[in-house]
């Protein structure tokens, strides 16, 4: 077994809310740099960038990439989905896409006046723009809770309630408590929180604990993480180590 | 006011046909929110909720904070699995077309008033 640190919830240009700094080549020299041996992209409502920053990866000989994508519910509640291959992320990341809305201006006129949405780029492993996302990846999506742990587990992936510990877009937050009968596989805690000790509030409920840096910006990258005790880098182990099995696990440091 | 009577003068829908309205003891407070995590900290004991959100949390939480009953505003309309809680734990549900603004300034001028 290694013990390896994870970054499991990054995000990209291609979310309107991060830097314009977080390019694949960036992201994966900072979790390198950082010491992560395995990091998920998880861009909101998208997992458009996540095969780019995996090909990065792979060229930079960086760590493993996990495609992900942090889905808004109805009641605006984010969940982490981490994906086992891109095609099943890109796959639920279609599905929810489909219920989004398109980008409109917030100000009468604000495309005649030049003024535009945020941009959210779609790019390639070397940080070239090779599309932008029409749709307001921002938005809720079309599913509510239960829906989207449902989403996430049809197409094999592991469904994380995003950020416990924050009052906003989170389970508690939003909805007062966690849902008893939503199958999550494990509850996040930001870094902010983990510093805290906020961590064991949530340890009732029988649920693996993660912490990631939910990087908006490169030097967030790495400042929350959870440590998995694997066999090797990879999705299947990582699913292992979430669910407790063959004598893998989890752990926050 | 009691139930009933709010629900006859806002013309809403009752989705939980069966559970007494034409109680006396009158209901005066009222809470608007859609952030449940402050309906719990924030909403008045005996009072109503009015929200968009339809979550089955909604259920759970108005009991938990003693609600009469929850306003579904702006043509939101909970699952059915959702009603069903809110008929057996005796929690009334009203559907309204119109925005919580509207249906809490009516609430506001038939006398209703927050925590």
């Amino acid at each position: 077994m290694i013990q390896c640190a994870a970054d499991m919830h990054i995000h990209t240009v291609l979310s309107p809310c991060a830097s314009r700094a977080m390019l694949p080549q960036a992201i994966v020299r900072e979790a390198m740099d950082k010491g992560m041996a395995v990091i998920a992209v998880c861009d909101h409502n998208s997992a458009g960038n996540a095969g780019a920053v995996r090909r990065a990866s792979q060229v930079l000989g960086g760590p493993a990439v996990i495609p992900g994508m942090e889905i808004t519910t109805r009641e605006e509640v984010h969940v982490l989905g981490l994906f086992p291959t891109e095609a099943a992320a890109l796959a639920a990341s279609d599905e929810v896409r489909d219920g989004l809305p398109l980008w409109r201006p917030l100000l009468p006129n604000a495309s005649a006046a030049g003024k535009r949405g945020p941009e959210q780029a779609l790019v390639d492993a070397d940080g070239h723009i090779t599309g932008t996302e029409p749709k307001m990846l921002a938005s809720a999506s079309a599913f509510n809770l239960g829906e989207t742990v449902s989403l996430i587990h049809r197409y094999g992936g592991l469904a994380v309630a995003a950020h416990m510990d924050r009052r906003s877009f989170s389970v508690p937050g939003q909805l007062g408590f966690l849902p008893p009968d939503v199958p999550f596989d494990g509850l996040e805690v930001s870094a902010a929180g983990a510093a805290h000790g906020r961590s064991a509030e949530f340890a009732c409920h029988g649920l693996p604990i993660l912490c990631s840096s939910d990087g908006h910006f490169l030097t967030d990258i790495g400042s929350g993480f959870t440590v998995l005790e694997v066999e090797q880098a990879v999705f299947c182990e990582l699913a292992l180590a979430i669910h407790g099995s063959n004598g893998r696990r989890c752990f926050l440091a | 006011m009691n139930l009933k009577q709010i629900a006859e003068t806002l013309n809403l829908e009752n989705l939980t046909v069966g559970l007494p309205l034409d109680e006396p003891a009158s209901v005066d407070k009222a809470h608007a929110s859609d952030l449940l995590s402050d309906v719990l900290a924030n909403a008045p004991a005996g009072g109503l909720l009015i929200t968009i959100q339809v979550h089955m949390n909604v259920v759970a939480v108005a009991l938990h904070a003693g609600l009469k009953a929850v306003v579904f505003a702006s043509g939101m309309r909970p699952p059915e699995e959702v009603r069903a809680k809110a008929v057996a734990e005796g929690i009334s549900l009203f559907a309204a077309r119109e925005s919580t603004f509207d249906v809490v300034g009516k609430l506001y001028a038939l006398g209703l008033r927050g925590k």
